[in-house]
């Protein structure tokens, strides 16, 4: 009995709990950083549909923002990607609003 | 000369007023006629009016108002045909005689439509890859929890808690990556469990991964170590090997730069770095034989007293320096690796903890570390210096400009007395030799 004590002792040890420490955002950006290049693309492509009026620079904002979406990373502030998704759908609004024609394939 | 040209501007301003002396017009006003028949009304402006005598009449924009030919002088128009009349030129045109290419055509937005439907396609595919990716990291942890429960006291940290109470719950870091923390374990400060999965809700990512570079599920366990000798190495797959040592700034530090072929240790297709051969002696023949059973899944196996986490963009700060393991395997088989390679890693854990270098390889791994630590003391000096020069150079140009700015010129030469004094200080005790003790 006694041999089968001490066979086993068990690892575990309550006194030696350390907490969770975080790692660096620069890490982690390291280690990811697609999500941060598709955010400037979508803030870059929304501004060029709103203020150049181009259509497909609009759409090309929704696809980055809906992509940036997927890939962010659940410690970032979901306003900040929240906020680039509004301001593309934004941009393809506006840019109907001032000119309803369809979008034409270049010839 | 002066009085002269005034007056001489008098005479002609005086003169001047006499142009205007043509509409001085008493010769242009025409005597009234009073005609005594003549009603003439007088308002007084104190009575109210009476806004009821402005309502007969027509009203503004009635087609009385509008002027008819007849009244139209047609000296007044150019370029209009007098002998037309508007009624002939007029044509009654019906619809199905215009030609179909003519006709006004409605907008079809096909492109849009397309668009859109990609859209839709997209969000779906989110929903569903994000539902897979959570269900393989539940059934990774159903399986994995008995043992780590068995092998820790604190199984998933809720950060929320003030008191470490485990949780039994994987942190969700992003729509494909779970992590787990571990802790309370002899030898072991704590172990990160990561699944860093495909990123399925993703559809590109989904597209790229499948078909362009494939990749895989991956299981990572870091575990922090209570204590270990001093040594580094890596041990996996070649092109992981490369990577590890170029990105990882402890393994670039103090491993040989050659990357070797791991046959010995009874794992081929796999390579390694290490700081001495003395470093791979913890692979006894037990280990070698537990690690050939996974070479398959095995990726990478890195081992440093000196961990400093990924190499960073200059300006930011590192992690600090810790003592760790870190597995890294291929999830084919989730169940699998939620028991094999879990125990495989938690035993090597245990036998890394025990093992000891010899003699000399520590006393060469330590000097290693030793000139690694002054190197980085000099380095870390050397920016204080320069730090400090420039602080003394942007004090003395600030000095040197409110002397030259000072509007009092007494002041501004006691001022310049002043900096003269001190930088001829300064040139002696450069040029003051220094006292040597050496007999």
């Amino acid at each position: 009995m006694v041999e089968d004590v001490f066979k086993w002792v068990s690892p575990k040890r309550q006194q030696r709990i350390f907490r969770f420490v975080a790692p660096t955002t620069a890490s982690q950006q390291a280690a990811d950083p697609l999500p941060d290049y598709l955010n400037l693309l979508t803030m870059a492509f929304s501004m060029c549909g709103l203020l150049m009026k181009i259509k497909w620079c609009a759409w090309a904002a929704i696809f980055c923002s809906m992509t940036s979406y997927a890939n962010s990373r659940s410690t970032e502030d979901a306003r900040q990607v929240l906020s680039s998704l509004m301001l593309s759908i934004s941009a393809v609004v506006m840019t109907y609003l001032q000119n309803p024609t369809p979008m034409s394939l270049p010839k | 000369m002066k009085l002269a040209s005034f007056l001489f501007f008098l005479f002609a301003f005086a003169y001047a007023q006499d142009d205007f002396a043509a509409f001085n017009g008493d010769e242009d006003d025409v005597p009234a006629t009073v005609d005594e028949e003549a009603v003439i009304e007088e308002i007084d402006d104190d009575e109210p009016v009476d806004f009821n005598e402005f309502s007969e009449g027509v009203d503004v924009g009635h087609e009385m108002m509008d002027r008819t030919d007849e009244e139209l002088d047609p000296d007044e128009f150019e370029n209009i045909p007098t002998n037309s009349k508007p009624s002939d030129d007029l044509k009654v045109i019906n619809v199905n005689e215009v030609p179909k290419n003519a006709r006004p055509v409605k907008p079809v937005y096909t492109i849009e439509y397309g668009l859109s439907a990609i859209i839709v396609i997209y969000i779906v595919n989110y929903v569903y890859g994000r539902l897979t990716n959570g269900t393989i990291a539940t059934d990774w942890f159903g399986t994995a929890q008995p043992f780590l429960e068995s092998q820790f006291a604190l199984v998933g940290d809720d950060r929320m808690q003030k008191e470490p109470v485990s949780s039994l719950q994987m942190t969700r870091d992003a729509d494909h990556v779970f992590s787990i923390w571990c802790s309370g374990r002899m030898n072991v400060d704590g172990l990160l469990a990561t699944l860093r999965l495909n990123k399925r809700q993703d559809a590109m990512s989904a597209i790229y991964s499948t078909y362009i570079q494939p990749t895989s599920d991956r299981m990572i366990l870091k575990f922090t170590m209570e204590k270990i000798e001093p040594l580094c190495f890596v041990v996996g797959k070649s092109s992981t090997v490369k990577e590890v040592f170029e990105n990882y700034p402890d393994v670039g530090t103090f491993c040989a730069d050659k990357i070797r072929s791991a046959d010995k240790l009874g794992l081929s297709n796999m390579s390694y770095v290490a700081e001495t051969v003395d470093s791979l002696s913890v692979f006894d023949k037990k280990m070698c034989n537990l690690f050939a059973s996974a070479k398959d899944s095995l990726i990478s196996l890195h081992v440093s007293d000196s961990f400093v986490g990924p190499r960073v963009p200059d300006g930011e700060e590192s992690e600090p320096i810790s003592k760790v393991c870190i597995f890294v395997f291929d999830m084919k088989d989730v169940q699998q690796n939620a028991t094999q390679f879990l125990k495989l890693a938690v035993y090597f854990v245990d036998q890394l903890a025990k093992f000891s270098l010899g003699k000399e390889a520590y006393e060469k791994h330590k000097k290693r570390r030793a000139k690694q630590a002054e190197a980085q003391d000099r380095i870390r000096h050397q920016e204080r210096q320069e730090e400090l020069a420039r602080k003394k150079e942007e004090t003395r140009r600030e000095e040197y400009k409110k002397m030259f700015e000072e509007q009092d010129p007494e002041k501004q030469k006691k001022l310049e007395y002043d900096l003269n004094k001190r930088d001829l200080k300064r040139q002696q005790r450069k040029q003051k030799p220094r006292m040597s003790f050496r007999t």
